[in-house]
């Protein structure tokens, strides 16, 4: 019997919806049969964050809270920036997981060869996004909503039911702008598109960049101006027009007990989400075929360097045996030739060598310090800073390596060798990476801040020792954590083994800092910078926890590794 | 009704500076098989997707059934099927759970589908895994999955590219078989492939494209007296030879 098409009636977004369900009730039933410990670790890391979040946010709340005048003004102008930011994160996340679900994945392709109205896809994939880019904004908000209620005297029951309405009405509208920008991208830059986003969040971050250093940068002017310029400043996060600006009124409303004017904020986040979400989704449907197109037909060759970065390979990795060699420089030239991955850490470095700019500006005044105990702070920001760009790039761009290579294993599982020894290459491709920017880096910033010899030498040594058990944990974490059947790095390293590794990783460097606190109190009561037992032997203790944080990750992720069935 | 399922006229189609389609046009008849056959790269995967509607043509019309693919999309979709190189399932769905989400794609009435998915796990010897999550299914097993789902409907039009890739002896026989049955019943089926024996074998025209033109079309012995040669490999070879091809 052949169905008749001409009365064909096509099946809405809900089917697709339901199919999603089922695949998530699937996915669920099967890690809670086979890998129950997987459940146990996300919930306790979760409720780890959770807990670390609102004691941070409880204390920024009180420190503000002892200040009355700064206190009225501040705790609202929290929110506003807070739900600003937010927005703004959501509209990149939401943008950037558009794209991939539109026009990167089999599923747009075969479901477009369907009898399903684009606009069904699109409606199913804008939730999806939603969906997938705002478990963030609930794992911070959480604790935010309950540490904002610490400060406030006989906080309404109902504040908290309307903290979360006002999440759920809210995250459409970034996740809309997202959408849009994502077609948008696709119709007018398919052959940039990726570049474009980066550029696009580099814009962004700057401008807050900008905005913040604007504040501290005119900190000499007098207490009057500086607040005059301080409100100008505020007034841009507090436009009425802009929906987080909603959100946070509609939050201050009801903490301070005003439910009407809190449930006219709400009743107009909902009217925009809705309203702004079923007209981007409505236009976004009917030319999904004409963006898809584009993007398919945005091939054409890629210019790449291989001229003289292929001469970098016996340089970069003279130290390895040639068939390591050219496991490494594999990874290298993946990595050059990938635009999503060099961009987004220079994004990160541009940040640091601005604020490494800028150090020679701090007045000494403000802070209210010697010259001598200046630097050692200075000195420990640094070494804070850049050990917490090198955590986030090790997470996000060296955890992922061990589980891309799997996908390889038909040729690198039997080449001549010990399975583990896989695992050397990754190392020695992140610590190139993460050696020369960070020295690069830190070297910029003992010489912008005219650091004495001995103290830009301490520093240079610390940045390589946090480098090495970055890098070190990330390899070893990857392995013992591996994702063997996910092709996307990004899906990786936000995976549960990802977030785990970027946690873990966060930890060791705060770790690490509290040793070299230390070793900074006793250069501070030394008065200057010796190498005598003491330090020797706490900058010893510094290298040899360095390399155990390296070392142990490395062993046990090779054993696991070696005997992994792919 | 219009004799031909499959109309290109002048069909154009580009990626940046490549043309990958070049003024093509094909005509294909209800009710047989059609081989589509060309070396890499010379926009037989494009042409397929031009015909599902993934891809929309610089230049030139398109019609499926006499409805112009780009304007009548649905209708054109809901009573065709097509099978991309790389078979598509949702690994976190059992083969019968995405059988099930096909046929409610389609609205074929639940009891027909369950005959018909009986009928092909019979067929295709699927029985043992189909209640499986399909991420544990081999290339071949998610073919089977993906060409029962693709004819569960009972299109008129089956566009198919490789589909024998991945399947054993067996299967391949029986795949063949149901193209031939199908194209007895009125139904036409357009594949895509390497394979020139199963072209040989099964096909009722052949299309040979190269470099984004169509060189050549007709039955096997059409183009046997065209060429003057015996072997599709051969006709093959010497339509789309190369400079380079010399040593071959």
């Amino acid at each position: 019997m052949m169905e008749s098409s001409s009365t064909f009636q096509p099946c809405g977004a809900g089917l697709l919806l339901r199919v999603k369900a089922l695949m998530l009730r699937n996915h669920l039933a099967h890690v809670f049969r086979e890998t129950p410990l997987k459940i146990v670790s996300f919930a306790a890391t979760v409720l780890l964050i959770w807990y670390g979040l609102f004691i941070l946010f409880a204390k920024i709340f009180e420190l503000v809270r002892q200040e009355t005048f700064q206190g009225i003004v501040a705790v609202p102008l929290i929110l506003d920036f807070f739900f600003l930011a937010l927005m703004v994160m959501l509209v990149f996340s939401n943008g950037v997981i558009s794209y991939g679900n539109l026009f990167a994945r089999q599923e747009p392709a075969y479901l477009l060869s369907q009898p399903i109205r684009p606009t069904s896809l699109t409606l199913l994939i804008f939730l999806e996004s939603v969906f997938l880019s705002s478990w963030s904004l609930l794992l911070i908000g959480l604790p935010l909503m309950v540490a904002m209620s610490t400060i406030t005297v006989n906080i309404p029951w109902y504040y908290y039911p309307l903290f979360l309405v006002f999440f759920l009405c809210f995250i459409p509208i970034p996740g809309a702008i997202g959408l849009l920008a994502a077609w948008l991208v696709a119709v007018w830059f398919s052959r940039v598109a990726r570049r474009l986003l980066f550029v696009l969040g580099a814009a962004v971050v700057m401008v807050v960049v900008w905005w913040v250093w604007g504040l501290l940068g005119h900190s000499r002017l007098q207490s009057e101006d500086w607040l005059k310029l301080f409100f100008e400043r505020a007034g841009m996060i507090q436009w009425t027009f802009w929906p987080s600006r909603w959100v946070s009124q509609g939050l201050n409303e009801a903490r301070n007990g005003e439910l009407a004017d809190a449930a006219f904020y709400l009743w107009l986040t909902f009217c925009n989400g809705i309203f702004f979400s079923w007209l981007v989704v409505k236009v976004v449907g009917r030319r999904f075929l004409v963006a898809y197109d584009r993007v398919q037909a945005a091939g054409g060759g890629r210019f790449y360097l291989h001229s003289w970065t292929g001469r970098l390979a016996p340089v970069l990795f003279w130290y390895l045996p040639p068939e390591l060699r050219q496991l490494a420089w594999k990874d290298m030239r993946t990595f050059l030739r990938d635009p999503t991955q060099w961009t987004q850490l220079l994004i990160l470095l541009g940040l640091l060598v601005l604020y490494v700019w800028n150090i020679p500006n701090i007045p000494l005044e403000m802070v209210r310090l010697k010259e001598y105990d200046f630097q050692l702070l200075i000195s420990f920001l640094n070494l804070a800073a850049i050990s917490l760009i090198m955590a986030t790039f090790t997470s996000r761009f060296v955890f992922p390596l061990v589980s891309m290579e799997l996908q390889q294993m038909w040729l690198v599982g039997l080449l001549p060798m010990k399975r583990s020894r896989v695992l050397i290459p990754k190392l020695a491709f992140a610590l190139s990476v993460s050696l020369i920017t960070g020295e690069i880096v830190m070297g910029m910033a003992t010489l912008a801040s005219g650091m004495s010899l001995e103290l830009a030498m301490v520093n240079m040594l610390l940045i390589a020792v946090v480098c090495v058990a970055l890098c070190g944990l990330a390899v070893g974490m990857g392995a013992r954590l591996p994702m063997p059947y996910e092709r996307n790095p990004a899906k990786i390293a936000n995976g549960l083994g990802g977030t785990i590794n970027l946690i873990v990783s966060l930890a060791m460097v705060v770790a690490l800092l509290v040793i070299c606190f230390f070793l900074g109190v006793y250069f501070k009561r030394q008065g200057a910078i010796v190498f005598d037992t003491n330090s020797v032997a706490l900058m010893v203790g510094i290298i040899v926890a360095g390399l155990i944080a390296a070392a142990g990750p490395m062993w046990v992720g090779g054993r696991y590794f070696a005997k992994l069935e792919v | 009704m219009n004799v031909n399922i499959i109309e290109l006229q002048e069909v154009m189609k580009s990626y940046g500076a490549k043309l990958a389609v070049d003024r093509l046009s094909l005509e294909v008849r209800r009710g047989e098989i059609f081989a589509f056959l060309g070396p890499n790269g010379a926009g037989k995967t494009t042409t397929i997707k031009l015909i599902a509607g993934l891809l929309q043509a610089d230049h030139g019309q398109l019609r499926i059934s006499g409805q112009d693919v780009s304007r009548d999309g649905l209708a054109v979709r809901s009573r065709m099927a097509y099978v991309p190189d790389q078979p598509f399932v949702y690994e976190k769905l059992t083969g019968r759970e995405f059988l099930e989400f096909v046929r409610e794609m389609y609205r074929v009435p639940a009891e027909v589908a369950r005959e018909r998915i009986a009928v092909f796990a019979r067929q295709l010897d699927m029985g043992s895994y189909l209640d499986q999550l399909c991420e544990s299914y081999s290339h071949g097993m998610k073919q089977k999955v993906v060409l029962a789902a693709a004819l569960l409907h009972d299109p008129e039009l089956l566009v198919i590219d490789e589909p024998m890739v991945g399947l054993d002896p067996r299967t391949v026989r029986v795949v063949k078989n149901l193209f031939v049955e199908r194209a007895r019943s009125g139904r036409t089926v357009f594949m895509s492939t390497h394979t020139l024996a199963i072209a040989e074998a099964v096909a009722d025209r052949i299309g040979i494209i190269h470099q984004g033109r169509l060189v050549t079309v007709g039955t096997f012995a059409e183009l046997q007296a065209m060429q003057m040669q015996s072997s599709l490999e051969e006709i093959f070879l010497q339509l789309t030879a190369e400079p380079r091809d010399e040593q071959i």
